[in-house]
């Protein structure tokens, strides 16, 4: 178990009026792969926008590393959650490397100019996702899935204590689900990050996360992947 | 290191292109000036005549100048909306500005045939001011729109929607105008960059200059926010002040050239692309400057070519920069039919 990197206290979201009847108070640790499972409409995307500040929270505080975000801009919140959103535009004329560095945007000055330990962070990323062969290749002309896997390892190389994926599966086929979910918590693991992803593929999510943020009859709870597959919820969210 | 120097190989073939059109335009004209007169007119030779000087100066540089800032400002305009839509087929006008411009001018061309006696001319000036308020009043309506909506799409139909109306408002006062005023007002919407005084022109290139410097202050912004708008949000950008400086500068740009040169189309959706695919990158911090090269250098084959095709007089520029354009456009929805900006 590593440290606490993520601390919600007394959260309540949702757009104007709540989506959850009792506030949330949870935490996550470093090298945590969480997956929130909640069906449509309950708030999963709404809970993940207010986490990286697309949404304002309408009570509680959220803190990353003992830094209560409300305190800080959002420029500096950025080195300290990063966001991989479901599907990943085909910007025309970008490289997968470019997409990449824009990982260490929250680092550099307005110019964008990366300095020698950016460039060597972004390089042991890609080598470390197996990007090399696509590195200089467009994001138009890869596949949704390469395209997805460039975008997690921006993710890395953002060097943020918390990760969100908002439904990382949704486009995968079967075995790729299970490639990316398996790859995510090794990553979890070596880097020591905390991952929190949005799932509908309960089956495979159950097979490698840590815990589960179950979102149900407004109520946010962190149950055990254990709790959770013997808890009859399987059925009602499949 | 590598990418750097292809890139600085691409700067200098196209600011050669650039400085090879803009000698090859100064000597395109009704009479014939050779190069070296307008060379000793620029470097201080005194021997000319003044009638001489005055038409280099009115004539040729001035409609250089203001074709190479008009151009500039447009391909820059179009790129930066076409990076805000996140949608390859905007371009400088789909806010509306250029129509709140014709709007403007319309209300004095055609309006003054309903209010004044038809004796009476309306100015330049008159018609600089008219298009200046009126793209002003269209920027005002857009920018309270876009403080309020957070989806960019509904800023788009906003923007086509007030150019509708703008255009149909037109078209009413049309037909009300007399045959003098309706063609008027229709030549004016043909563009023209003869009509531009030297001192006008001059004052375009400091507007152009500081506008364009300004929003390539914003190039890593514009970078991030091309990999979408909750993206973006998730890393610390803050969305509508970014739109909000963008849809500034983009109507100074074309509130200034539809002003002086009346609604040039097609450079704006036109050039960006053209950028993209000689640089072959999506970095606003190339493209900036690259489409302000490659804009002026466009509308300046444009003017050439509205001078010299036709013997007795001068085409109107927005119909050739069209015919000129279209086979990009028709290029680019081949080429990127699976792709978003």
């Amino acid at each position: 178990m590593g440290e606490v990197v993520l601390n919600i206290d007394g959260l309540v979201f949702g757009h104007k009026r709540p989506l959850v009847s009792q506030a949330v108070d949870l935490s996550a640790n470093a090298g945590d792969f969480i997956c929130l499972v909640g069906r449509n409409g309950t708030g999963k995307t709404t809970m993940l926008n207010t986490l990286i500040g697309v949404k304002k929270t309408l009570g509680g505080q959220i803190s990353i590393c003992g830094v209560p975000l409300s305190r800080i801009s959002a420029r500096e919140k950025s080195r300290f959650i990063s966001f991989v959103p479901s599907k990943v535009e085909a910007v025309l004329n970008m490289r997968i490397r470019d997409l990449i560095a824009v990982g260490r945007s929250p680092y550099t000055n307005i110019f964008d100019r990366r300095t020698k330990a950016d460039n060597a962070i972004i390089e042991d990323f890609i080598q470390k996702f197996g990007l090399s062969g696509i590195a200089d290749s467009m994001i138009a002309e890869v596949s949704d899935g390469e395209r997805q896997k460039a975008m997690i390892c921006r993710a890395m190389v953002q060097q943020t204590p918390v990760i969100l994926l908002d439904e990382p599966t949704a486009f995968l086929d079967y075995f790729a689900k299970r490639r990316l979910l398996s790859d995510l918590k090794d990553i979890a693991s070596a880097e020591n990050r905390c991952i929190i992803f949005s799932c509908h593929d309960l089956d495979v999510a159950a097979k490698y996360c840590s815990h589960i943020w179950l979102l149900d009859e407004q109520k946010l709870v962190q149950i055990t992947v254990d709790e959770f597959l013997n808890g009859g919820y399987f059925s009602k969210y499949q | 290191m590598n990418r750097s120097l292809s890139y600085i190989i691409r700067y200098a073939l196209i600011i050669v292109a650039l400085i090879a059109l803009a000698i090859l335009d100064v000597c395109t004209g009704s009479n014939k000036i050779p190069l070296s007169d307008i060379f000793s007119y620029i470097f201080g030779g005194s021997d000319l005549s003044v009638d001489y000087q005055f038409t280099i100066r009115e004539f040729r540089l001035a409609r250089l100048i203001t074709a190479m800032v008009a151009g500039a400002a447009l391909s820059v305009s179009g790129l930066l909306m076409q990076t805000v839509f996140r949608n390859p087929l905007a371009g400088p006008y789909v806010l509306g500005i250029s129509n709140g411009a014709s709007l403007g001018v319309a209300v004095i061309v055609l309006g003054s045939g309903l209010f004044l006696p038809s004796s009476a001319d309306v100015s330049n000036l008159a018609i600089l001011i008219a298009a200046g308020i009126g793209s002003a009043a269209v920027l005002m309506l857009i920018l309270a729109v876009s403080m309020r909506v957070k989806d960019i799409l509904s800023i788009l139909i906003v923007g086509i929607l007030v150019s509708g109306v703008v255009a149909s408002v037109v078209n009413v006062m049309q037909f009300f105008s007399n045959e003098v005023n309706v063609k008027s007002y229709v030549v004016w919407t043909m563009g023209s960059l003869d009509s531009v005084s030297f001192d006008d022109s001059i004052v375009l290139v400091p507007v152009c200059i500081i506008v364009c410097v300004v929003l390539y202050l914003f190039s890593k912004k514009l970078n991030i926010l091309l990999l979408g708008e909750q993206f973006a949000v998730s890393m610390g950008l803050n969305i509508k002040w970014l739109r909000v400086i963008v849809f500034v500068g983009v109507s100074a740009l074309t509130g200034a050239v539809t002003a002086f040169c009346g609604p040039l189309g097609f450079i704006g959706l036109a050039v960006p692309h053209i950028s993209r695919w000689i640089f072959n990158t999506s970095n606003h911090f190339v493209l900036i400057p690259a489409s302000m090269i490659l804009g002026a250098a466009f509308l300046l084959c444009g003017d050439i070519l509205s001078h010299c095709l036709y013997s007795q007089g001068v085409l109107p520029i927005n119909a050739v920069i069209s015919i000129l354009g279209a086979p990009f456009i028709i290029w680019i929805v081949f080429k990127n039919q699976r792709t978003v900006i």
